[in-house]
């Protein structure tokens, strides 16, 4: 039984597709990093999954049950961290982790799900006066209650510093070794890279990659940047070196030379450059990054407003 | 039942509001200091059928302040309860967890009902202390149903409330819509039954004959008119107050079962129609 699946979702608002007959599976005990532009429809998948808007068309489940008319059996198994969240002024934040223990009818420790967020000290304050970090964990705090079988994420770094940030992931690799599946949606790439077994890629409603980060990176024509920095450019460089097999892009600038390739294109690359006649100072070399697949899916998408 | 964990949680929330323990206190200023002032001024004690300092004609007199600060109480109670949530994205804590939309209404509802019974009840214990040392002959029973009564004003006006709040899903415009509501069930109910009478009759006067039956009728349509009715039946004043002389006996619609059913009207339909359209809204 997988623990999402959406089957030709649409949802529409007025005139604007949110969502445009999206296609998603994810396994039970999986990771699941959803990543996509502003405005590309993340948020809304997961509001179609825990019903707080209804699809247009289209079906989706969660953990076995109809996401529309069975939510409540999915919101007993499912923990999460929604977007565009508030927590309640004037309770505290042990009232709130309390309130998600009796609202799925768990006895528990407030106190240590609260640690285990790294939120000690300020347990016993309105959480009205907490700020966006203390916020955020608290409230994954309440996801976590009850161990859920999957936990559902909505930009879960959201003001997270570094530190909370990797807490964030360990807490995440923690539950997946416990069996649960995440499915989680960001635009920060590096903390989807560090942990998903699958990426999917939205844009304007629709999947437009899926696959492991490492199949993904090697999709898309290239894997290797490298930044060699020459003590000229001849005007001929950049065609020439757009003629070599495996190279997909070529930045000529003041003093650099940018070339985007395949990784075994690389020394070819360096061997032209030197047989132009150009002495080569330095250079440095990077992987493709998330970054870059992402902006190579994306990069045409519209600018929409967040 | 998780509706009653959400009520725990709604009768903690609330009963942290300022404004609202500003209006409760405002409330046993009043009652009390309208005790007060009927014991002290002669030419108050009319109306009521005993003689002066009596017990039935002061909870008479209270009518007065009830009907204009415990709707008050009750639209603040209600008006934020679906839209506030909505508005600001608590509702999404909410609905993360396994609740329905329908236990997310009842919940609230029961909370906020209990706030303001504890603050009704509260207002009236404050005020009773004037009354023990004023009053030698308390009407305990009266005084009770008097009590329950405003409870259920007060409840009515919580669901009146929530349904806005419900239907507009904006704090602002629900408040300016319980304000539209306080003025029209308060005191622009009756002129607005005057001006039909004028229309359908070209004068605004009743004459000699008193107000037609359906003007009656109307007056005790609206949820103050509704609690003035189960008041009449209670303090037994219905004959004079309705100025129904020519009348044998009492007729049905004035009757305190016939308010009390009205008032239950006002605390049920709303709920149903904030509920529907709660239910089946993008959140």
């Amino acid at each position: 039984m997988a623990a999402i699946e959406l089957h030709g979702v649409t949802k529409r608002f007025g005139s604007v597709r949110a969502l445009d007959d999206l296609e998603l599976t994810v396994p039970a005990g999986e990771i699941y990093g959803f990543l996509g532009p502003n405005g590309a429809g993340k948020s809304t998948t997961i509001d179609v999954l825990l019903d707080f808007v209804r699809p247009t068309t289209g079906r989706a489940t969660v953990l076995g049950h109809d996401a529309q008319s069975e939510s409540r059996a999915i919101r007993s198994r499912v923990g999460v961290l929604p977007d565009g969240y508030h927590v309640y002024d004037r309770l505290t934040g042990r009232q709130h982790v309390q309130f998600a223990m009796d609202s799925k009818g768990i006895d528990g420790d407030a106190g240590a799900i609260l640690e285990r967020v790294g939120l000690t000290e300020a347990i016993d304050r309105r959480a009205g006066g907490y700020s966006k970090g203390m916020a955020q964990r608290l409230v994954l705090g309440m996801a976590l209650v009850g161990e859920p079988d999957l936990l559902i994420l909505d930009e879960p770094s959201t003001g997270l510093d570094p530190a909370g940030a990797r807490r964030m992931r360990e807490i995440i690799r923690d539950e997946a070794a416990r069996g649960a599946a995440v499915f989680f949606s960001s635009h920060i790439l590096g903390q989807v890279d560090a942990v998903c077994d699958r990426v999917g890629i939205l844009r304007e409603g629709r999947l437009v990659a899926e696959d492991t980060p490492q199949k993904l990176r090697s999709s898309i024509g290239f894997q290797s940047k490298m930044v060699v920095h020459v003590d000229r450019t001849p005007s001929d460089i950049q065609q020439r070196l757009s003629a070599l097999q495996g190279v997909t892009d070529v930045a000529v600038a003041n003093g650099t030379i940018t070339v985007e390739s395949a990784d075994d294109s690389k020394s070819a690359v360096l061997t032209t450059i030197e047989e132009s006649g150009v002495a080569v100072e330095d250079f440095t070399t990077e992987s493709a990054s998330l970054e870059d697949l992402f902006m190579a899916y994306t990069k045409d998408a519209p600018e929409v407003p967040a | 039942m998780t509706w009653t964990v959400i009520a725990r949680k709604e009768f903690r929330d609330a009963s942290r509001s300022k404004l609202l323990w500003l209006v409760v206190g405002l409330f046993v200023v009043f009652a009390g200091g309208a005790s007060y002032l009927y014991a002290q001024i002669p030419s108050f004690h009319i109306g009521g059928p005993n003689t002066q300092f009596s017990a039935v004609g002061l909870l008479v007199f209270l009518e007065w302040p009830v009907t204009v600060l415990v709707p008050v109480l009750g639209l603040l109670l209600g008006y934020k309860s679906i839209a506030g949530e909505i508005e600001s994205g608590s509702v999404k804590l909410l609905l993360s967890l396994p609740h329905n939309r329908s236990a997310v209404v009842l919940g609230k509802l029961a909370g906020r009902y209990l706030v303001l019974a504890v603050g009704i009840v509260a207002g009236f214990f404050a005020a009773s202390i004037f009354v023990a040392a004023s009053y030698p002959t308390a009407q305990i029973g009266a005084s009770i149903g008097f009590v329950l009564v405003t409870i259920g004003l007060g409840w009515a006006y919580i669901s009146i409330g929530t349904c806005i709040s419900a239907l507009t899903q904006s704090t602002t415009r629900a408040g300016a819509l319980i304000f539209g509501a306080y003025f029209l069930f308060g005191s622009l109910w009756q002129p607005f039954g005057r001006l039909i009478h004028w229309a359908t009759t070209g004068s605004f006067s009743f004459g000699f004959t008193g107000p037609p039956e359906w003007f009656i009728i109307f007056s005790r349509l609206s949820p103050n008119g509704a609690f003035h009715g189960v008041l009449s039946g209670l303090l037994s004043f219905a004959k004079t107050d309705a100025g129904l002389s020519a009348f044998q006996a009492d007729p049905v619609y004035l009757s305190s079962w016939v308010g009390g059913l009205t008032l239950l009207g006002w605390l049920i339909a709303p709920i149903l129609i904030g509920y529907l359209r709660f239910a089946g809204a993008d959140v």
